[in-house]
């Protein structure tokens, strides 16, 4: 007979038909085939896949296939074997570079927007809301307050207290080096002041709250509660995003300056052990430095940032659809947005202030 | 004739640029139990979502109380307050308990009542859904039929006029639903409450249904009473009722070996 011919085990399994369904493939794209089934005399699952496979590289590369000495069990079996049409997926549709583009840009606009009616309703109901005797009043913030700004301090107190610790040892070698050790303190104080303590705040809280706030809601969401709010006649915002971002509004100047003073200490030690630097000398140094807008300007900037990263977490967690995947997306596009956000903002903000 | 509670026309809705729903028009009388029928992924829960406006619908009109709306528009919070959902899963918001979920529709419909006037209106709502027991339990204490009872609890807070449930018995066993469909049936009774429910649930909608409508291919393939559909002739619905699976002509393709003793 022309052609090859292989002898199938006794029973051929998921466990050993891998390789012989290689070497049978390779063999049919080359010359006919003959399996000779004369041993065999059980087949698992994966055997149905193992012939229908080999059918179809047979009808391709038109060497033909031949099944000798099999048992009428199987041969019956493999009479009524069906072709199955893998249905083409859909997701996989070629998409060019321009058209991504534009979806990016179109969803990013979307997505600002969206964000910019939120921060309208929330001001909206945050300061006419309270006035207005017609409307339901929801309580909710000092839970939020908790939750969101007083359990994240030790986290906030800490990371800005060993960055500006780290800071401040690194510029003392500098400064060491030109005789300025006097300027330490004012220096260090004016950039936790203006920079660091807001704006590492306000990213840790994006992790830390923003990520919590977007899977919550979205959570919600999945779960159809925001639309079981919507049918009660009541204002997801409202009842959800208010609470959250007066909580926010509030807990993020506070913990700002709590943390540029706890950053300020982590500089003292430094000053002290290296600049022989006293307490009162080292804080009479940053209050010279730091002229009182700076506190103004401070305050501004993280309540903004505050802001973005409520609206932000909120409009993620509101616009979650599927399942839980889409609590994981929200989630993560929370913290990215929200820290990219903040970044440009800080940017801005640097151009207006500084 | 009373004018219907709800009254859908022409409604034309669908997604991704895919038709779901194709000229739906029904209505619902006081104090009937209306069903939306059909097969999974018809369509049902979408129609449901238009009505109450939790989607945007392409055209048509939706009267409720005789208040006619543009499918394309918002829902009245008033008509919202004289309506309550019951959703598939109760969609109950977790960090309430039982009773604060319930107390949510009084609060927002009546901000200035005392709350121990709502609390006693919570009761007689949870003790009508033999719940009172849970008032003060966390929907995650409780199980999914106490979860569904709560959220009808919820639902029906504000004495609604129409009452809109999604899947109510999906999911449950067997008793657990039969309750919840006397429970249903007992509130038509003793609150007059219309009824919009949709289902796939054939022992419930023996029970339940007075009037249905069936959906299929996007439109309404009957609208008509329980028995009209039970002795219904088309090939679909008696299916459906006999809950008998169509017999599908063999179009497949086998596969062709060569055999050699």
């Amino acid at each position: 007979m022309e052609g090859r011919t292989i002898t199938l085990p006794a029973a051929l399994t998921a466990a050993n038909s891998k390789e012989l369904l290689r070497e049978c493939r390779r063999t049919l794209r080359n010359e006919p085939l003959c399996l000779d089934g004369s041993a065999l005399e059980r087949m698992d699952y994966s055997a149905d896949a193992f012939f229908a496979l080999l059918a179809d590289v047979s009808e391709a590369s038109g060497n033909k296939l031949t099944l000798a000495h099999f048992n009428d069990n199987i041969k019956a079996h493999l009479q009524s074997l069906k072709k199955q049409k893998i249905p083409k997926n859909d997701h996989l549709k070629k998409v060019g570079l321009l058209e991504n583009l534009g979806d990016w840009g179109f969803r990013f606009g979307k997505s600002v927007a969206e964000v910019f009616i939120l921060l309208n309703m929330a001001i909206y109901w945050t300061l006419c809301g309270p006035f207005d005797k017609g409307k339901t009043k929801f309580g909710g913030t000092a839970k939020q307050i908790n939750r969101l700004g007083s359990e994240a301090t030790g986290i906030c107190f800490l990371m800005v207290a060993l960055i500006c610790f780290t800071m401040a040892l690194q510029s003392s070698f500098m400064l060491k080096a030109v005789g300025g050790g006097s300027y330490l303190a004012s220096g260090l104080g004016y950039l936790i002041f203006a920079e660091i303590s807001p704006l590492l705040t306000t990213i840790i809280l994006a992790g830390r709250s923003g990520s919590s706030i977007a899977a919550e809601i979205a959570n919600m969401s999945v779960c159809e509660e925001i639309k079981a709010i919507k049918t009660m006649a009541i204002s997801p915002v409202q009842y959800l995003v208010v609470p959250r971002f007066v909580a926010m509004s509030l807990c993020t100047p506070l913990l700002s300056f709590c943390a540029s003073i706890a950053g300020c200490l982590a500089g003292f030690l430094i000053a002290y052990f290296f600049f022989d630097i006293s307490f009162w000398n080292y804080f009479q140094s940053i209050r010279d430095g730091i002229p009182p807008i700076l506190f103004l300007k401070s305050t501004v900037k993280s309540i903004v940032f505050g802001w973005l990263v409520t609206l932000i977490a909120c409009n993620e967690g509101l616009n979650a659809t599927g399942g839980a995947e889409a609590v994981g997306h929200a989630t993560t596009s929370s913290v990215v947005t929200s820290i990219s956000a903040i970044i440009i903002a800080d940017c801005a903000f640097s151009f207006i202030f500084y | 004739m009373e004018d219907p509670v709800l009254k859908v026309e022409h409604l034309k809705a669908g997604y991704d640029g895919k038709l779901i729903l194709d000229d739906i028009s029904f209505d619902v009388r006081k104090g009937e139990i209306r069903m939306i029928l059909g097969s999974s992924g018809c369509g049902k829960s979408t129609l449901l979502n238009n009505i109450l406006k939790l989607a945007k619908s392409e055209s048509g009109t939706i009267t409720y109380f005789g208040q006619k709306f543009d499918a394309r528009e918002g829902l009245d919070s008033d008509i919202r307050m004289r309506t309550g959902v019951l959703f598939q899963n109760g969609a109950l918001l977790s960090d309430l308990t039982v009773a604060e979920n319930a107390m949510l529709p009084l609060i927002r419909s009546m901000p200035y009542m005392p709350k121990s006037q709502m609390e006693a209106i919570v009761a007689d709502r949870l003790e009508k859904v033999h719940l009172l027991h849970a008032f003060h339990k966390y929907p995650s204490e409780l199980s999914g039929g106490m979860q569904r009872r709560a959220a009808l609890a919820r639902a029906i807070a504000l004495k609604p006029e129409l009452l809109f449930c999604d899947e109510p018995s999906t999911g449950l066993d067997p008793v657990t639903a039969r309750s919840l469909d006397e429970l249903l049936l007992e509130l038509r009774d003793t609150l007059k409450v219309s009824m919009l429910i949709v289902s796939h649930e054939l022992e419930s909608i023996k029970i339940i249904c007075d009037r249905f409508i069936y959906l299929k291919d996007a439109r309404i393939l009957m609208d008509g009473t329980l028995q009209q559909g039970l002795e219904s002739e088309d090939p679909i619905l008696k299916h459906f009722f006999n809950r008998q699976c169509p017999k599908e002509e063999d179009n497949n393709e086998y596969y062709h070996f060569d055999f050699k003793d």
